[in-house]
């Protein structure tokens, strides 16, 4: 695609705008997309011929030890150093306040020499208590699912594959309960690998560090097992492991970053967005193209049909977006003929959808057009930060509230339940919490969250001065309000990097701004397990090291159970 | 964590300055002022926790003074405490900033004064942090000891100008700053000065140093903006239980 067609593209077909896909209940039906942080470091691996490679297997019988699995790319190698040890049950824990974990995991910068092995052997499995260097580009660290972990091990050396039926329940042999990067606990900054091209867009070095982890994971079972089962033991069988991802427990600690970074998030949504309206201003889809999102569709159902979790709520939307699928497949007969099809098809699904069968469509349109959207990818990152002007005046300032921020000034923030809630840092680790103002101490503390509550208070204030005054005299007087006169002036230029709610209500569901950032970084099977936390899947289908270069298992976006005899269904 | 035994990323001091300033006693806008001014002193080779810490314990002890007034003169804006006590240069670096961000926009040359600044060396970060659009602005002191420094900022970086060469920038206040903007580019003034070598560290690759004690000074005050932990906000305030053996 040229360049001149996309900008045709892009001018014809306006973008959603941002009161509509900023929104917390829309966010909280959020899909992952080819565009999403995982699917491009895949994309990249596959497109460049990347070598993985297992550079040392230091391990005991029950697989504990010390590893390093290195990805080569174009220029650069990245190295993922694990330790894995024996923990007691009691001590295991999701939370950010554990002590210890099954696996640590840190993604070294090069090749590590014994020094540096040695060196994060002993800062490593500290994690948080630890000190990294600007070698270490991402912190990790992850917990078993037991249940899975040890049938799969028993199985196999007793010579059985595993039960198919638990392995695609749980999905998983281990799961990230932190997954650090960009200057934690002394890691590289982002600024330090921001210009290479294959981290230019965002998480890459995170996501390269889980698909490392996922490949270790697979390895320690196949290890445990042939040293229990010896000469009867066998391995793996190649679609089982396929389809057994990484698994994340995801909770709080998603919530400030989003609002934390506003020019980030803007730009993740402008990519998601501008693809969007590229390929609904397509004029027509030619045969083989419906053929294929036919295809795609019905794999979807599949995958859609697999998708089971516990929380009553979420079950009643999977089914909703299972019934919505089944449309979809029979409306694509005819609907993908008509003139400009794929707008055709999102205003079908805006009409009749639910959001999650909505934002599910939006995914579904872009997966066929990496030529005309996947340049977006590398325009997702942010490496500048909002800018004060401060000559800006107040009626310039109060015509951008008055703009841009309608949805913060429609609520009334004398009422409780409008300030109800309160997002603190807890001294335990720095554990991110939500707490109830109203009953529990701390509210003085709260994270600047409050960008609402606050934008309207600052439109008050602004009533008391001069159409002329400067931002630079308002401040002086008024230095309380800096923060969100920063945060008001750029969304000017970023108009994407507000959440639309009010993240201070009563009832606010910390569980949709999850969902947003995961979907972004391409987890699939969202399983709330209440409003505060989700566990999901990563890299589930994805092509095993060995496949990474293979044209077989570069679409991955579906996975679907293997069958009993070891042969995947489907992708 | 005790940041002193390696280097702190860019990243550390952005989040643990910013607040640390909150813990003082600013809001979180001037905070984050704060912490880019911190980033600055670190990139000439200035251990920012130094020369940080004594103007957050003055500011938090009620040393100095968190509001700003300001008065015309003929010639020149003056900037000084509303009380009989120094001036935070927490709460005035980023009043000169503004004011120069204004006069930058117009394309005017501009003085003023800080009267009685507690840390005159924050005065120039902030200033730093102003696109001044090809302009040159120029910070000057002399310090309770009688040294001059001078400071010059334009779009291509910055020159440190000190007597006998020595960069002091931790112990030279209180004392008066005097900000000049300027439509020139290049300086005629040494004023018996001169120019120090600066080591300008490479930052994002070695990450920021700083000494034990002042580190501590500016983590203490970090930590104040933490909530204590309760039994009922470990249980219920954050997600996941506090077992999963899943």
């Amino acid at each position: 695609m040229h360049q001149q067609q996309k900008t045709e593209n892009h001018q014809q077909m306006q973008l959603r705008p941002a009161e509509q896909v900023m929104k917390l209940e829309r966010m909280g039906a959020s899909f992952q997309t080819r565009l999403s942080f995982m699917r491009q470091l895949i994309a990249r691996m596959h497109r460049e011929n990347w070598q993985l490679e297992r550079l040392r297997f230091d391990v005991d019988e029950q697989g504990y030890g010390t590893s390093v699995y290195t990805a080569h790319g174009p220029e650069r190698s990245y190295s993922l150093v694990a330790f894995t040890e024996h923990i007691e049950p009691e001590q295991r824990t999701d939370r950010v306040i554990a002590e210890v974990w099954d696996g640590t995991f840190s993604l070294f910068d090069g090749i590590p020499q014994d020094a540096d092995i040695a060196r994060l052997r002993a800062n490593t499995p500290k994690q948080e208590a630890g000190r990294f260097l600007s070698s270490e580009l991402s912190l990790a660290r992850g917990n078993k699912s037991l249940r899975l972990f040890e049938h799969v091990v028993a199985s196999l050396a007793q010579g059985k594959q595993p039960d198919i039926d638990l392995l695609a329940d749980v999905g998983y042999l281990m799961r990230t309960t932190a997954v650090y990067g960009s200057g934690k606990f002394g890691c590289a900054d982002r600024l330090k690998i921001a210009d290479r091209p294959e981290m230019a867009a965002p998480f890459q070095a995170e996501m390269l560090a889980v698909y490392l982890i996922r490949w270790l994971t697979i390895d320690l079972v196949n290890h445990v097992a042939r040293a229990r089962g010896g000469d009867q033991a066998v391995e793996l069988h190649r679609d089982y492991a396929r389809f057994l991802g990484i698994g994340n427990s995801t909770g709080l600690g998603i919530a400030p970053f989003l609002v934390k970074y506003p020019v980030l998030i803007n730009n993740w949504v402008q990519a998601r967005e501008t693809a969007l309206a590229r390929v609904r201003a397509l004029s027509s889809a030619s045969a083989s193209q419906i053929a294929s999102f036919q295809e795609l569709v019905e794999q979807a159902m599949v995958f859609a049909g697999e998708w089971v979790v516990a929380d009553e709520l979420q079950t009643a939307r999977i089914s909703t977006l299972q019934r919505e699928l089944v449309d979809l497949k029979e409306w694509c007969r005819t609907g993908l003929s008509q003139s400009q099809p794929w707008d055709m098809l999102y205003r079908y699904a805006e009409e009749n959808y639910s959001l999650e069968g909505q934002e599910f469509v939006a995914a579904l349109a872009l997966e066929l057009h990496g030529e005309l959207i996947d340049d977006l990818g590398s325009t997702m990152s942010a490496d500048t930060e909002p800018k004060l002007d401060p000559a800006m005046t107040v009626a310039g300032l109060r015509q951008i509230i008055d703009d841009y921020y309608g949805w913060a000034l429609d609520t009334d923030y004398s009422k409780n339940a409008s300030q109800q809630r309160f997002w603190y840092y807890s001294e335990d680790k720095l554990e991110p919490r939500l707490g109830d103002r109203y009953a529990e101490p701390g509210a003085e503390l709260e994270m600047p969250l409050a960008i609402g509550r606050d934008v309207s208070h600052l439109r008050d204030r602004l009533s008391g001065y001069g159409n002329n005054e400067t931002m630079a005299g308002f401040l002086m007087a008024n230095p309380d309000f800096r923060h969100i006169v920063r945060r008001v002036q750029a969304v000017v230029e970023y108009p994407y990097s507000e959440i639309h709610d009010n993240l201070l209500e009563a009832d606010v569901r910390p569980l949709d701004i999850l969902r947003f950032k995961l979907a972004f970084f391409g987890v699939s099977k969202f399983d709330p397990k209440s409003d505060l936390w989700t566990r999901v899947n990563m890299y589930q289908g994805a092509p095993l090291p060995d496949e990474i270069t293979s044209d077989e298992f570069h679409q991955w976006i579906f996975p679907v159970k293997p069958t009993s005899s070891g042969s995947a269904g489907a992708s | 964590m005790n940041g002193t035994q390696t280097p702190l990323s860019l990243n550390e001091v952005r989040f643990f300055f910013t607040r640390a300033a909150v813990g003082a006693g600013t809001p979180f806008g001037l905070g984050e002022d704060f912490a880019k001014a911190a980033i600055w002193l670190a990139s000439l080779g200035s251990d920012p926790a130094s020369v940080v810490a004594p103007a957050l314990r003055s500011l938090a002890n009620g040393e100095s003074d968190s509001k700003t007034i300001s008065r015309q003169d003929e010639t020149v804006t003056r900037y000084l405490s509303s009380e009989s006590k120094p001036l935070s240069s927490i709460y005035a670096g980023p009043v000169v900033a503004d004011w120069l961000g204004v006069a930058a926009a117009a394309s005017k040359d501009a003085r003023v004064v800080l009267e009685n600044v507690d840390q005159p060396a924050l005065i120039p970060a902030y200033v730093a942090a102003v696109q001044i659009n090809g302009g040159l602005a120029k910070i000057t002191w002399e310090s309770t000891g009688g040294n001059a420094t001078r400071i010059e900022i334009d779009s291509d970086g910055v020159n440190v100008f000190a007597e006998k060469g020595q960069m002091d920038f931790i112990t030279c206040g209180p004392c008066d700053v005097v900000v000049a903007l300027s439509r020139k580019t290049s300086s005629s003034d040494s004023s018996g000065t001169t120019e120090v070598a600066l080591s300008r560290p490479d930052i994002v690759k070695e990450g920021v140093n700083v000494g034990a004690e002042p580190w501590a000074i500016v983590f203490g005050f970090f930590r104040k903006c933490l909530v204590p932990s309760s039994d009922k906000s470990r249980q219920q305030g954050a997600g996941a239980g506090l077992t999963d053996n899943d």
